[in-house]
């Protein structure tokens, strides 16, 4: 088991290597694409370049050049802002992960309780009302771009209807710190989460659905009503049960996408200032030490959410556990 | 008033609707089992044989079937019965066993688990009482070191095993009825002769009688006490399986004799087989459904013939007794 975690761990470092390495190369080796010329702005002399040049390091050979932002990246983590003199990247990130976690953990919830209730709702009646009806919303709620919804929701939560009961309670747009003020951190995200939730609610209900009514035509499930279960049981314990693979499996996928910064739309959307936000600004004005530690921070978690997935693959599907 | 018999099937019909209209699957089935006794019922793939052993516990669930007949168990009329008290039947009184261990087992929970779910939804034991009991069935069904298999997942044991677990849970209610959906067909021979074993101990240990559905005219020999033999939906000859091992009376299973070869003496160049195949279904068939393959074809088989007493045995055949005799055979099975 011990040996399992490390080996895990170290090719989840190996990986991250990899993936800074390349990011690295793309921003600072690419031809035509000179860091300094950017950070002096334009018709800078170049005399100017050749300062911005070596007081930021870049007249170095590139593996050099590597290692001192690593360095200032991880150890010492006072790299700057291109842009913003000054601002520090590292502290800037650490700041935005409340608000992005708070945004997708939230509707990651959401999304799952729902999923699982639209899909095993459906694959029950299936051909039935209720299962058509339930395909049909989900098929609108895949379809629905992500900024679309929340801007209508804006629209209604924040102007047209914020007078009435419906969204009076509605905050205005923004976050606040759970820690200080929980109440104010609820009432401010329960629309973001509605509105991020929305578009998987559809896309797991519909998955769980499909997996669901095949598993359901096995011999364990003919089995299972020989023994004379009840129909829900049947339905949850032996099949809901032995259908999850394919919905941990994109769970796994999504939510690393999504904290990793993913959640970009919803977070301009409403103002909440997370990750997205931050690699957004930072992409508008090619602020590339910025970019280099998000696309650095997202490739960390959609590598350990792909790790947390093979772990509950084991939980789920006891025929994984002796080979991982 | 005669004392009726475990398991009475009369006249059980199960149809499909489809497309092409009303499809017959099962035709005018009627069966007896007694307490304590085994009935094999015999027939190729597609002769309705799962249709009717699924139709005694009520579990064909397809929309489109229409059931008819009557199935009694144990003096209670089950066709027609509402799923809410045909489950309370289904794994305590009647059990199941399924042809293929390997899937008949849900992968992820333990046998223990499976086994324990099955006797608390029929009883009030305890969770520990039910393990307990678990166990020991497993040790009865002939499973070394039965306290460690329980926790056991079923991608983990082998076949045999698994197919041990699917009875000890069959039996796990004491169910007066098991029907065994050729239980041995996925399995080595060596282990199939063991399961046989188990299941012929189990019916004389708790009188447990039993429905046995194979295409293996060899099984049938060994275990069953009656034969019925089913063709196209039907049953075309029933009876002790002594006599209609010794003395088969339909061309039918005359043919299925003919197909096995010879234990002793010089073997065929070429197995016997019945030429031509079993008729689709959906034609709606007026005559004997085996006439257009049987060598004895005569005018009278345009017309369905009644299964008639004949002999030991019931037959549905118009040919006349003499030639019937005439497929005796050099029995090695009724040996």
């Amino acid at each position: 088991m011990l040996v399992a975690i490390l080996s895990r761990l170290g090719r989840l470092v190996f990986v991250m290597f990899g993936i800074s390495v390349v990011v690295f190369l793309i921003f600072f080796a690419t031809p035509g694409s000179d860091p300094a010329a950017r950070i002096a702005g334009r018709n800078a002399s170049p005399e100017t370049l050749a300062q911005v040049r070596q007081s930021f390091g870049l007249d170095q050979p590139l593996p050099v050049q590597y290692a001192v932002m690593m360095k200032r990246l991880f150890v010492t983590q006072d790299l700057t802002s291109f842009v913003n003199r000054g601002q520090k990247v590292v502290p800037a990130v650490i700041k935005a992960i409340p608000v992005t976690l708070s945004l997708v953990l939230g509707a990651a919830v959401l999304w799952v309780i729902g999923g699982l209730i639209v899909g095993v709702a459906a694959a029950a009646t299936r051909g039935g009302w209720t299962d058509r009806g339930l395909m049909a919303l989900s098929l609108v709620g895949v379809s629905m771009p992500v900024f679309w919804v929340g801007e209508v929701m804006n629209l209604l939560s924040q102007s047209r209807l914020h007078h009435t009961f419906l969204f009076s309670w509605v905050p205005p747009l923004g976050y606040k710190p759970l820690l200080t003020d929980p109440a104010g951190w609820f009432k401010a995200l329960v629309i973001p989460w509605v509105t991020l939730a929305i578009l998987y609610i559809g896309l797991y209900g519909r998955i769980l659905r499909a997996d669901l009514i095949e598993t359901m035509q096995e011999d364990f499930v003919r089995t299972a009503r020989a023994k004379g279960l009840p129909e829900s049981r049947i339905l949850l314990r032996h099949g809901v049960r032995s259908s999850l693979i394919a919905f941990v499996t994109m769970f796994g996928l999504d939510f690393g996408a999504l904290i990793g910064g993913g959640a970009l739309l919803t977070e301009v959307v409403f103002g909440l200032r997370g990750v997205g936000k931050l690699t957004y600004d930072a992409l508008q004005t090619l602020d590339l030490p910025v970019i280099l530690t998000t696309v650095l921070y997202a490739s960390f978690f959609v590598v350990a959410a792909n790790a947390l997935v093979d772990a509950l693959y084991a939980v789920i599907d006891p025929r994984v556990r002796r080979a991982g | 008033m005669p004392a009726e018999p475990l398991l009475q099937i009369r006249d059980l019909s199960v149809a499909f609707r489809t497309e092409r209209g009303l499809v017959q699957a099962v035709e005018g089935v009627s069966l007896e089992v007694e307490a304590g006794r085994v009935l094999g019922l015999v027939g190729e793939s597609g002769s309705g044989k799962t249709q009717t052993l699924l139709s005694i516990l009520g579990l064909i669930l397809d929309p489109n079937a229409v059931l008819s007949g009557s199935v009694r168990l144990d003096g209670e009329e089950l066709v027609g019965m509402p799923n809410r008290r045909l489950r309370r039947i289904r794994g305590a009184k009647a059990a199941m066993i399924f042809q293929d261990p390997m899937t008949a087992l849900t992968p992820v929970h333990t046998v223990g688990w499976q086994i324990v779910e099955q006797i608390r939804a029929h009883s009030s034991l305890s969770n520990r009482a039910a393990r307990d009991k678990a166990v020991a069935l497993l040790a009865e069904c002939g499973i070394p070191d039965p306290a460690r298999v329980v926790e056991r997942y079923p991608h983990e044991l082998s076949g045999g095993m698994r197919q041990r677990v699917v009875i000890a849970m069959a039996v796990s209610c004491e169910p007066k009825l098991i029907v065994a959906d050729e239980p041995t067909t996925a399995l080595d021979v060596t282990v199939q002769a063991q399961i046989l074993a188990l299941l012929d101990r189990l019916r004389r240990d708790h009188g447990t009688g039993i429905v046995f559905v194979t295409h293996d005219l060899g099984v049938v020999s060994e275990i069953a006490d009656t034969v019925a033999v089913m063709y196209a939906g039907r049953i075309v000859e029933s009876g002790p399986v002594q006599a209609l091992f010794a003395a088969p009376r339909h061309p039918y299973t005359h043919g299925l004799f003919n197909s096995i070869p010879p234990l002793r003496g010089p073997r065929p160049a070429r197995l016997t087989g019945i030429p031509g195949l079993p008729p689709s279904r959906g034609a709606p068939e007026t005559g004997c459904a085996f006439a257009p393959r049987c060598a004895y074809a005569f005018a009278p088989c345009a017309a369905r013939p009644p299964l008639a007493p004949e002999g030991a045995q019931r037959v549905a055949c118009f040919l006349p007794g003499e030639t019937k005799q005439g497929f005796r055979r050099a029995g090695d099975l009724a040996a």
